[in-house]
């Protein structure tokens, strides 16, 4: 295989009197002559010659060409227009938006379990009980008026708890209060209420329970006291705690 | 002056960096490109085709619409003169699968000059392409396009065995093979001899 390469190769470039003594040996223990030799060599000469291009060469057809650059242009402009349809309608291996949904999934495990621990963290670090007054009412005198007293207290002390949940809804969730439906009414009563400020305690038989301190309840917990609220009675009995 | 500040000259890129910009949508590379390689690839197919120049016109435009198309399928470490003659030789080889028989070579033996003398002279430049390429068809594909790829694309050995896909040894082997044999087949169309030539012999040839 070897000696035909080469004298494939010695035949392209060689005439036969140009060959050194070992190639000429080699020539004629292969093709048997010299003019096998120079035959093979004429073949390849002449064929190189006649295989050349020429000017009576074929021409490919000019509608072709203009063709193939009008497709080439087209698909140039399809791939760099970006449309709904062309979006809704890509194709995508498979594999691609399993392995994205699984990469998503583990990405959203892995911060919802590291956000866990770090509030845990904080919050076991920072929690706060704050007694909060159960309310906090101005009264007024009503003369000659006879006033359930019990059934005013419980619907301030019902109305203070749901006003309390709400804003700590929306606060998320960060107030909790004690529930007047679970606990003993008597626990939020004003029986149990410290009347400091006025030595009378607050459901006086003659008057009226108002709820209008919700705004100070507010400014307690934001770190000011009722001390300059001359009109406001406390309730010390603690209905909830806020959690910083 | 369109040429000069509406297109951009691209006769400094090798076809490998046209091939890229191809498949940007560059209409200019593509026109170098196209320009580079229609003609060589067009003999090529005719050639391998036995003379079909219609169907080689289809092969060309389908070869390069392939280009146009999917350019992906050019792999760009690969040397772009042997992939495409590659892709050629493979649209060859399903052509020759696709059709029943092998169309012969017609020889215009007409066209020859009848008043020159002597025979020799007459075999010469396309008379003596005409009769190689009958001689050609009679070889199996393989040695037919080893030969083309070699004498008429001037491809290295190596480089023929990456168009065809095998080793060198074998392109070797085919050459040699081929080369011999034509030189026996052609042996009486040598000017070197003296040997009669008969227009029956000349037809031998040619079938």
């Amino acid at each position: 295989m070897s000696m035909n390469m080469d004298l494939e190769a010695l035949a392209a470039r060689y005439d036969f009197a140009d060959l050194q003594p070992d190639e000429r040996h080699a020539v004629l223990a292969e093709l048997g002559s010299e003019d096998a030799y120079d035959g093979m060599r004429e073949i390849i000469l002449r064929s190189r010659a006649s295989l050349a291009p020429a000017d009576d060469d074929p021409r490919p057809r000019p509608d072709s060409h203009v063709a193939l650059r009008a497709a080439l242009k087209e698909r140039h402009a399809a791939r760099s227009s970006w449309s709904i349809e062309r979006l809704l309608t890509y194709r995508v291996p498979i594999y691609q938006p399993t392995l994205l949904a699984l990469a998503a999934i583990v990405v959203i495990l892995a911060w919802r379990g590291f956000d866990e621990r770090e509030i845990a963290a904080v919050a076991g670090e920072r929690v706060v009980y704050v007694p909060v007054h159960d309310t906090v009412v101005r009264t007024a005198g009503y003369e000659e008026r006879e006033i359930d007293e019990e059934l005013i207290a419980q619907r301030v002390v019902d109305s203070l708890m749901r006003e309390l949940e709400r804003r700590g809804r929306e606060r998320g969730g960060s107030v909790r209060s004690r529930s007047a439906r679970r606990e003993p009414i008597g626990e939020t009563r004003p029986d149990f209420a410290d009347a400091a400020d006025t030595g009378r305690g607050v459901a006086a038989s003659n008057r009226y329970v108002g709820l209008d301190n919700l705004p100070r309840l507010q400014s307690q917990r934001r770190g000011k006291t009722l001390a300059e609220d001359s009109g406001a009675t406390r309730f010390s009995t603690p209905v909830g705690y806020y959690r910083n | 002056m369109m040429k000069l500040f509406g297109r951009k000259n691209h006769a400094s890129h090798s076809d490998e960096q046209l091939m890229e910009l191809v498949g940007r949508g560059e209409t200019s590379a593509f026109d170098e490109l196209y320009a580079r390689y229609s003609g060589r690839l067009l003999r090529y197919y005719q050639r391998m085709l036995g003379g079909d120049g219609v169907r080689a016109q289809d092969l060309l435009h389908d070869l390069f619409l392939k280009i146009v198309e999917r350019p992906e399928l050019y792999s760009p470490g690969r040397r772009f003169s042997t992939w495409i003659f590659s892709s050629a030789h493979n649209a060859c080889k399903n052509e020759y699968r696709s059709r029943q028989r092998r169309r012969p070579v017609a020889l215009e033996f007409d066209d020859l000059p009848a008043d020159a003398d002597p025979l020799h002279e007459r075999i010469d430049g396309a008379n003596f392409r005409t009769l190689l390429l009958a001689e050609l068809e009679e070889f199996e594909e393989e040695h037919r396009t080893t030969f083309l790829l070699r004498y008429q694309e001037g491809f290295s050995i190596r480089e023929i065995g990456e168009v065809l896909g095998c080793p060198e040894g074998t392109v070797k082997s085919r050459l040699f093979y081929t080369v011999r044999r034509l030189a026996e087949r052609l042996r009486p169309f040598d000017p070197r001899h003296d040997d009669t030539v008969t227009t029956t012999s000349m037809q031998d040839a040619g079938r």
